[in-house]
């Protein structure tokens, strides 16, 4: 029985591998979105043991509560410079030096900042020598800056900006930009540098004054005695130290944020995943369709089978068989294509910058043994239905001519015959003769057509969905900044996201023509037990340039902000029961408490694009409890025709946006973030053709006859084509409109759901026609294969064939 | 009989001349025919027999352009069709033959009506509607116009087949054992029609059978065995038939 449906499968080469093709895009994806993240994962490990291999602990400043390196808006405290004798004197140390891991911007020669960051500014002691086994920096050329005014550039920068030992570079720093003279270039570990990252290393002293630290250090790295066991040296440094500072390993304290890297690298294996399931799905539709479809037309088979003997069992068992080859193969297929997906990610990841240490591919069973199962098995049970099918053709049907019973029309299948003869009639239309028999063929099998659309359905209804939750937030985002922003410019770091420094806030306000000048600052502290990011306005200048879209409270409340007044978001309130006039406290990381009262409630978007926290309070009481000084955003009122270059040549890491280009910026990640998922639902979409491929190929082979007769009775062999691509624009159609309309009723829903949150529902018309034309276009590409084999059957075949 | 047929006949319908075909090469070639020359003037009705294997399908797929000899020439309306593409071939299959099959192949698609319609729908052709209803009647479809194939009788199917055939007004109208799979009663309609579009329209007709009856229907039976034409009868009568069978069939 088995080897029946073996050499079935094997019989049909083209259809089999057409099934599969189904599931092996599926499968390609999971298992090159392991392999990727894998050898990433491989990479960064890679990174932590350069960065952090040689270092036994870290001693920095006790904080309140733990800060870790992902938490961007928080500004841990530094230690005085006197503990790095008190750690020297710990006999289990072998070197301590102290450093700085500050923000410095390498100005490149296009007068802005090198790289998108982070911009690690860094203070490393050269003079110790022991220091050298707690750096990740190697020379590569040059020496270690040892004097104020000289900097070693990462090669990365120096490579891409053609600057060399000697050149004078501009670095901004701490709120004033100053040329430097390139002394050393260096490597992080084995690779010129993190990604987009930059790497400024300064003479240790040189940077305490740099970054406004003197006689204090951000921490101070310590190599343990030969012999002695890292956990040992943090235990007598802490015993040493008591109170006064908290020990780590270097891995936890992360000076270079390579967590952050980590992170990113989860986000991008849980998407290509989650979008490789999808296309699975789209292809168990496909399978299901195939071996439905083989199913009845080997409906004699069956009989046959039956007749000489075969059980209900075998029978299942056939067809399960046949499922599970396609699906191993698919599985197979995929597994090794996915490898391939992994490889040319990587090489599209190193183009655009962001090359991890090459640590080989990383292969791991686990890709193998998921992506085998996943596709194995979603086959496998794509089969059951029409395995179970199969049994049910009883043993006469060998005698039966093969005619495909017309099995009862269910109502989702009638659903579809009406769109197909909907969507026929512009077909005939256009068409003429072949597009009536288009129309008709599509409309005959209305559960096939059905299945083969749902396929593409699946894909075009999470394109919907995506675009019009995007011009949702789209629209919300501009709304909301339309509403809160009332400056004509709003500046940024010049990469549209780093904070700058107040210096710069300073320089504007006093540039003739400038009207008022504000700025929010942002840090971290601890609010009713969690992490939560604490905002500052300065009353004294925020009115008219910057206000909330109040829940309870007025813009007064804003101006009036005193030393323990707050605004919180609706949601923080919600959640901790606060209301207008109660009171609550938060603490900072130096361990500043600070007790609060709301005074107003701020409605905030779903997502706000200024990225505010839950807890804004007046900048005087921010002043005095975080450390944190750069302003995220900082906001301007000008009269037309005002000035600002000036400020922003002496600052070429800010930049100035006209309140309409702040909008356009912030809307901007929201259409790459939508390239993004288009261009993984784009996979989906091409699933569902292949299944469109097949059934086309299927239906003609089940038509064979019918080709032949209309061939001899005057048809051409444009038309037949015609006939056949016009059945898939159809079909193609059909699943477009059921998955534009799946899709607009999950966008209505989630839209609905956040409505409070000013989420609109719109229908982006513009969009949809696209989607349409792109599926009518799928359509015919879909044909291309199918066509040519039904207009290059012989007539003569066709009537021989029985 | 033949008093009705048309006077004026010029170059004939079909005609083959010293055609063979050649299946395969080598060991395994065989041959199904092997030089067969053969007139239909206009207006005749040729019945064409031989056992199976004898090459009676071959000769008709040949005729109609379905198949390419192996040697000899095959004419259409004095035109050879040997040497044509198959633009060309789709052509003449629009305008010059109609086709009637063993097995109808109607599409279940369509009404009665526009399976009749099909080939003029095909070639983008207007449909006269007077000749159209006129057919219908001929074919004694007027009740059963808007049903589709799974809802007519064998001989209801193939009586729309025939009105198929002959919307077109071909040339020639080929019926592949029109009979074959129809009980007596509707076989026996069925040649009546084809008899009748003969005599009424002129309508030149070659027939592939083995049934020495449906045979007995048309001016002339043409044998065919091993893939020669063995005995060429005209108007015969069935006992003719029968007893040419007997002949060919045993040699």
């Amino acid at each position: 029985m088995r080897s029946v449906a073996l050499k079935g499968l094997a019989a049909r080469p083209v259809r089999t591998l057409l099934t599969t093709l189904a599931i092996v895009l599926g499968v390609a994806m999971i298992s090159g979105a392991l392999t990727l993240t894998d050898t990433m994962r491989g990479g960064a490990d890679g990174l932590t043991k350069a960065a952090y291999d040689g270092t036994d602990a870290v001693v920095t400043a006790k904080t309140a509560f733990a800060v870790s390196s992902s938490d961007y808006t928080a500004k841990k405290p530094t230690v005085d410079a006197s503990l790095l004798e008190r750690v020297r004197s710990v006999p289990q140390v072998a070197a301590a030096v102290g450093d700085i891991s500050d923000e410095a911007k390498i100005i490149a020669r296009d007068g802005k900042p090198a790289g998108d960051g982070p911009y690690f500014g860094v203070g490393f002691d050269s003079r110790t020598t022991a220091a050298k086994g707690t750096t990740p920096f190697r020379l590569a050329d040059g020496r270690w800056a040892t004097a104020p005014g000289e900097v070693v550039i990462d090669a990365s920068t120096a490579d891409k900006q053609n600057y060399e030992l000697g050149s004078s570079v501009k670095i901004a720093a701490h709120g004033t930009t100053d040329a430097y003279k390139v002394v050393g270039v260096a490597n992080f570990g084995t690779v010129k540098s993190l990604g987009t990252a930059t790497f400024a290393v300064f003479d240790l002293r040189a940077a305490q004054d740099m970054f406004g630290k003197a006689g204090r250090y951000d921490s101070i790295l310590v190599v343990g005695k030969d012999g002695t066991p890292a956990a040992d040296v943090r235990k007598a440094i802490g015993a040493e130290l008591g109170s006064a500072a908290q020990v780590q390993t270097a891995k936890a304290q992360d000076r270079f944020t390579l967590d952050g890297l980590k992170m990113f690298i989860g986000i991008i294996t849980v998407v290509l995943i989650v979008f490789g399931f999808v296309a699975v799905l789209v292809g168990a539709f496909t399978i299901f369709n195939t071996l439905s479809i083989t199913v009845a037309q080997r409906s004699r088979e069956f009989g046959l089978l039956r007749m000489v003997g075969a059980a209900r069992r075998q029978v299942l068992g056939s067809v399960l068989v046949e499922a599970l080859v396609i699906g191993l193969l698919a599985s197979l297929i995929g597994l090794a294509a996915g490898f391939g997906i992994a490889k040319g990610l990587d090489a599209v990841f190193s183009s655009m910058d962001m090359d991890l240490p090459d640590a080989g591919m990383v292969f791991a069973p686990r890709t193998v043994i998921v992506s085998l199962l996943v596709g194995t098995v979603v086959t496998l049970l794509a089969g059951i239905v029409p395995a179970w099918r199969a049994t049910r053709v009883p043993p006469v049907a060998a005698l039966r001519d093969a005619a495909p019973g017309s099995a009862k029309v269910r109502l989702p299948s009638r659903a579809v015959r009406l769109l197909a003869s909907l969507i026929g009639r512009v077909t005939e239309r256009v068409g003429g003769s072949a597009g009536r028999l288009a129309r008709r063929n599509a409309m005959r099998n209305p559960g096939r057509t059905a299945i083969t659309a749902s396929a593409m359905m699946i894909g075009v209804a999470l394109v919907t969905l995506v675009t019009v939750v995007a011009q949702g937030l789209r629209d919300s985002t501009t709304g909301s900044l339309e509403r809160r922003v009332n400056a004509t410019h709003v500046i940024t770091g010049a990469d549209g996201w780093s904070p700058t420094d107040p210096a710069i806030a300073k320089a504007l306000a006093a540039t003739p023509g400038v009207d008022g000048v504000t700025a929010i600052r942002q840090d971290l502290a601890l609010a009713a037990g969690d992490k939560e990011i604490v905002n500052s306005v300065d009353p004294k200048t925020v009115g008219g340039l910057f206000t909330f879209d109040w829940a309870k409270g007025s813009d007064d409340v804003l101006t009036g902000l005193g030393a323990d007044g707050s605004i919180v978001d609706e949601g923080w309130a919600k959640e901790h029961k606060l209301g207008v006039g109660d009171r609550f406290s938060i603490t900072s990381p130096s361990g500043e408490k600070l007790a609060l009262t709301v005074r107003g409630i701020e409605d905030s978007p779903v997502i706000d694009a200024i990225s505010l926290g839950p807890i804004t309070i007046s900048q005087a009481a921010y002043d005095g409890a975080f450390e944190n000084r750069s302003n995220v955003l900082t906001f301007v009122k000008a009269q037309p025709g005002a000035d600002l270059s000036a400020v922003f040549a002496a600052h070429p890491d800010a930049k100035a946006l006209t309140k309409a280009a702040y909008k356009e910026q912030t809307t901007a990640d929201i259409d790459s973030l939508l390239a993004i998922f288009y261009v993984l639902l784009a996979l989906a979409v091409i699933v569902s053709l292949f299944g469109i491929v097949n059934t086309l190929v299927l239906s003609t082979f089940e038509r064979t006859r019918e080709l032949g007769m209309l061939r001899a009775v005057g048809m051409s062999r444009r038309q037949v084509r015609r006939m056949v691509r016009h059945e898939s624009i159809i079909t193609a159609l059909i699943g477009a409109g059921l998955g534009i309309g799946a899709g607009l009723a999950l966008a209505y829903g989630v839209t609905a759901a956040f409505a409070d949150e000013g989420l609109s529902f719109a229908v982006p018309a513009g969009s949809l026609i696209v989607l349409v034309v792109v599926a009518m276009i799928a359509g015919v590409l879909a044909a291309i294969l199918p066509a040519r084999r039904a207009s290059r059957l012989d007539p003569l075949e066709a009537l021989a064939y029985e | 009989m033949l008093d009705i047929a048309p006077t004026q006949v010029k170059a004939p319908a079909v005609a083959a001349s010293a055609v063979t075909r050649r299946y395969g090469d080598g060991e395994s070639a065989v041959d199904a025919l092997r030089g067969v020359t053969l007139e239909v003037p206009a207006g005749q009705f040729t019945a064409v027999m031989g056992p199976s294997g004898s090459g009676k399908s071959t000769l008709m797929h040949l005729l109609a352009g379905l198949d390419t000899p192996s040697s000899g020439t095959v004419g259409i309306g004095g035109v050879d069709i040997t040497a044509m593409n198959d633009k060309q071939l789709t052509k003449l299959r629009r305008k010059h033959i109609g086709f009637v099959f063993q097995q109808f192949n109607l599409l279940p698609t369509l009404t009665a009506e526009e399976n009749i319609l099909l080939p003029l729908s095909i070639a983008g052709r207007k449909t006269d509607k007077a000749d159209l209803e006129a057919l219908i009647a001929r074919v004694g479809l007027q009740e059963r116009r808007d049903h589709r194939p799974s809802e007519l009788s064998g001989g209801q199917q193939q009586r729309v087949a025939i009105a198929r055939a002959l919307i077109s007004r071909p040339t020639i109208l080929f019926a592949d054992e029109p009979t074959g799979n129809l009980d007596s009663a509707s076989g026996a309609e069925i040649l009546a029609l084809l008899r009748e579009a003969v005599e009424l329209d002129g309508q030149t007709t070659l027939m592939v059978t083995h049934d020495p009856r449906a045979a007995a229907a048309a001016d002339r039976v043409v044998f065919i065995a091993d893939g020669r034409i063995v005995a060429d009868l005209t108007e015969p009568t069935e006992a003719d038939v029968l007893a040419a069978v007997k002949e060919a069939y045993v040699r």
